[in-house]
């Protein structure tokens, strides 16, 4: 089958990091309600394997475009900047400073015994994050206008730490309230 | 041709009624199961004989015979070693999980973990449970398949003829071995299913047809034996799950048993001596529970003892399980990337929202009144009998679409006991997703991959799923091959697994042992050992699926010939493949189901270019239509 469109081009949205969501999830949903598999529910087996194919595409095109870390590398990938994600280390000391910081706050609410506070620090530390990877893809934003790829790479990498970091947020709360 | 296919929506002529197609919606629940279809645009709940609409999901399998539903439920407390209840609870659960497993404690609730189904389990040589009854040994599958075949037998009654097409609900917490158990009931009972369709989603249909409206909907469904929370966002005709969770061993069963739990406190019982004493003792509980939804207390006796539970004491011993239903809730809230405050609706599934509680709890969670104007117990049902109607066939211009998750994350298995996620749970399904392998030993030719479900870090804690043997490795240096392993996750939410080495283009071979459940084979003997089916029973149903298929090759594949056949095709093609339509068309009345299995296979493949062709045209014309929208937008 012709997997050959991009992405941007499937979802008819210009090739560039801002993306509107309400735009691509329209886009989304009407391919999706021509080549979903339940479309061809009465077809032949052959047309609803090909169905299940396409449909899967759609939806990673969907996933990594809604996505501000998937889409940035994306971006990258579509100009042969493809990320090494066994080797990429970060080498920007404030950053390295505010994972350190994060990691022990992450830390410190661990011990914490009351529920209560536990949350407060929880949300406060979750904003902060928050805040950090907003900064980051507007970061990314410019570096990539210029094409200035190499720190374009540079704040994939820290755009998937914040990830990360949120992920693990996510699991201390659930393994404190559980 | 082509002017026939510009039809405005809405305006192409519908089948006609007596040209509909059968098809039906199935709610295979734990403790009660039911079905409904789409007849003359109403949506009915079929009832049996009698004027029923719940089937329970009991089955005794005793020396005189076997007994289906409420003849069955009412033996359960004479005879429970033969007779089988909530058996959904069993569903894809190997023999370890169900005994003496310590290995899924992580994914039990505490109070699970001393709890015994009295029934007599043994272990199958393939790992999977089964219970001796005075019919022989019984799988999960088996008695989901008798179950089944009641509701199917309603069905053809109603209808008017064979099934065309079952749409199946399952809890949308419910992993692949699980969805695979169910599949495997509903291909014993011999229906032709269309979709396993999740709960909560076809709660959402069932209620989101009703309204026609937009938003995002929260669906709580707390059954007997499973909890589901789904949120859902409903924008024209699509139905889009952002996220699903909650827990696939908790529900109303465990409000039952904690208040057993009390009535032996109350009764001074330490043990509960005999599966018989059990049942009695959660019949009470049930008779409470029940009672107390509508008054203040309520007294049973046992034994000449009187006991007496007031609404206060119930909610204290039911409060922790709901408060283990709303900390679900708040995950899933969160998976969906929302805040409480968007939601629009909420939705109550399942016989539990029935409880005072409950709702009061559920109501002041979500701080908005849950709506309750369908039938809790028929809700599930409507919804499956709607996506069944649709995806038969009978509604050719419908807009409504249902975009599932996947549930759990499906990983492998590293080095040192860890999981690797592949695909993350909350991904919109269907999926697909490649991972490459390494050989690590020169002229190595084999390796295995271990596949499970869940999210947990380390593999003990995970639900194994399956382990691939990839053989067929071209021997190479350490390194050298490049194995690309593909995890296809279909509609229904289940995995499909292939392996290609790269360089070379060998397509490596799989052995699939799957961790549980059964295996082909074991199926087809269990189709063949059938007591119920006679030789020519098998022989006949055998034929009468083959031709079903048929049919529908021989219909879809014209349309695409008529279609596009002449543009996509050389000559030759076109001509192969019509004279295959042709052969079939009379093998489907003189042949035996052989051989027009292996012609429908024959054709199957040689059909496979021209689909994926006729994809890639769609996909032009949608493009391009595309941005002939944008051009007149502008």
């Amino acid at each position: 089958m012709d997997f050959t469109q991009n992405y941007f081009d499937l979802l008819g949205s210009p090739r560039q990091y801002e993306v509107s969501l309400p735009q691509i999830s329209d886009h989304y949903r009407d391919l999706q309600k021509q080549f979903h598999p339940d479309k061809f529910a009465s077809k032949s087996a052959a047309e609803q394997r090909a169905a299940v194919q396409f449909a899967a595409y759609i939806n990673t095109a969907y996933q990594t475009l809604k996505s501000p870390v998937l889409r940035a590398e994306y971006l990258l990938q579509l100009v042969d900047e493809v990320i090494d994600h066994q080797n990429s280390t970060i080498s920007d000391g404030a950053f390295l400073m505010l994972q350190m910081q994060w990691r022990e706050s992450l830390g410190d609410i661990s011990m914490i015994d009351d529920n209560n506070l536990a949350e407060e620090n929880i949300d406060a530390l979750r904003g902060e994050v928050k805040k950090q990877g907003a900064t980051l893809q507007n970061d990314f934003n410019l570096q990539y206008e210029q094409q200035c790829y190499k720190d374009a790479k540079a704040t994939v990498a820290k755009l998937h730490f914040v990830e990360k970091m949120q992920q693990e947020i996510e699991t201390i709360e659930s393994s404190l309230f559980d | 041709m082509a002017l026939l296919q510009i039809s405005e929506p809405g305006q192409s002529p519908e089948p006609h009624a007596n040209q509909k197609k059968r098809a039906v919606g199935i709610d295979l629940g734990t403790t009660n199961s039911l079905v409904a279809s789409v007849h003359d645009d109403r949506i009915e709940v079929l009832l049996d004989a009698q004027g029923r609409m719940l089937l329970p999901s009991v089955v005794q399998y005793s020396s005189d015979g076997v007994s289906i539903g409420h003849a069955a439920k009412s033996s359960a407390v004479n005879d429970p070693l033969n007779t089988i209840i909530s058996v959904k609870r069993l569903m894809g659960r190997s023999y370890q999980d169900v005994v003496g497993g310590e290995e899924l404690s992580a994914n039990l609730p505490a109070n699970k973990q001393d709890e015994n189904f009295s029934y007599d389990f043994f272990e199958r040589n393939d790992g999977v449970v089964a219970i001796n009854t005075a019919q022989g040994p019984k799988t999960s599958v088996e008695v989901s398949a008798d179950i089944l075949s009641v509701l199917a037998e309603r069905g053809r009654q109603a209808l008017g003829g064979e099934l065309e097409g079952v749409v199946i609900t399952v809890p949308a917490y419910f992993d692949d071995a699980q969805r695979q158990a169910t599949k495997d009931a509903a291909r014993l009972a011999g229906l032709p299913v269309l979709r396993l369709l999740n709960e909560p989603t076809a709660a959402a249909v069932a209620y989101g047809l009703d309204q026609q409206n937009a938003g995002t909907i929260a669906v709580y469904d707390l059954g007997g034996g499973t909890f589901d929370v789904s949120l859902l966002r409903l924008s024209k005709g699509v139905f889009e799950v952002l996220a699903t969770g909650g827990d696939s061993a908790l529900g109303g069963d465990d409000f039952d048993r904690a208040i057993m739990l009390w009535l032996c406190e109350q009764l001074n019982i330490r043990h509960i001596p005999t599966p018989t004493v059990e049942r009695h003792l959660l019949t009470l509980a049930c008779e409470l529970k029940e009672s107390l939804s509508q008054n203040e207390s309520h007294t049973v006796s046992y034994n000449d003892v009187s006991i007496t539970l007031n609404r206060e004491q119930l909610n204290g011993l039911i409060d922790p399980l709901i408060q283990q239903t709303t900390r679900a809730c708040k995950r899933v809230i969160r998976d969906g990337g929302i805040d409480i405050s968007d939601i629009d609706h909420v939705v109550m599934v399942g016989g539990s929202t029935r409880s005072l509680r409950v709702r009061e709890k559920v109501s002041l969670f979500f701080d908005q009144e849950p709506l309750d104007n369908i039938d809790p117990d028929k809700v599930v049902a409507i919804g499956a009998a709607i996506q069944a109607d649709v995806l038969v066939g009978n509604k050719p211009d419908s807009d409504m679409l249902l975009l599932d998750v996947l549930p759990l994350s499906l990983g492998l298995e590293t080095m040192g006991g860890l999981v690797e996620k592949v695909i993350n749970r909350n991904t919109t399904i269907p999926v697909v997703k490649a991972q490459e392998f390494t050989t690590f030993k020169d002229g190595q030719t084999a390796m295995s991959i271990h596949v499970v479900q869940g999210e947990r870090e380390l593999i003990a804690d995970c639900r194994s799923l399956a382990r691939f043997e990839l053989q067929g490795i071209p021997p190479m240096v350490a390194g050298a091959a490049h194995i690309k392993v593909t995890f296809q996750v279909d509609a229904d939410g289940l995995l499909n697994v292939s392996a290609m080495e790269k360089s070379t283009g060998v397509q490596a071979s799989i052995v699939v042992k799957p961790s549980y459940g059964l295996d082909d084979d074991s199926i087809t003997q269990m189709i063949t050992d059938s007591f119920e089916h006679a030789q020519d029973d098998i022989v006949m149903r055998a034929l009468r699926e083959q031709q079903v298929e048929a049919d529908r090759m021989i219909e879809s594949l014209e349309s695409a010939l008529a279609d596009n056949g002449r543009e996509l095709l050389s000559n030759d093609e076109y001509q192969l493949l019509s004279n295959e339509i042709s052969q079939l068309a009379l093998l489907r009345d003189q042949g035996n189901a052989q051989d027009i299995k292996q012609l429908i296979e024959k054709i199957s493949v040689d059909s496979e270019a021209f689909a994926a062709k006729r994809m890639d045209v769609s996909i032009k014309q949608a493009l391009a239509g595309q941005s002939l929208d944008d051009i007149s937008a502008e």
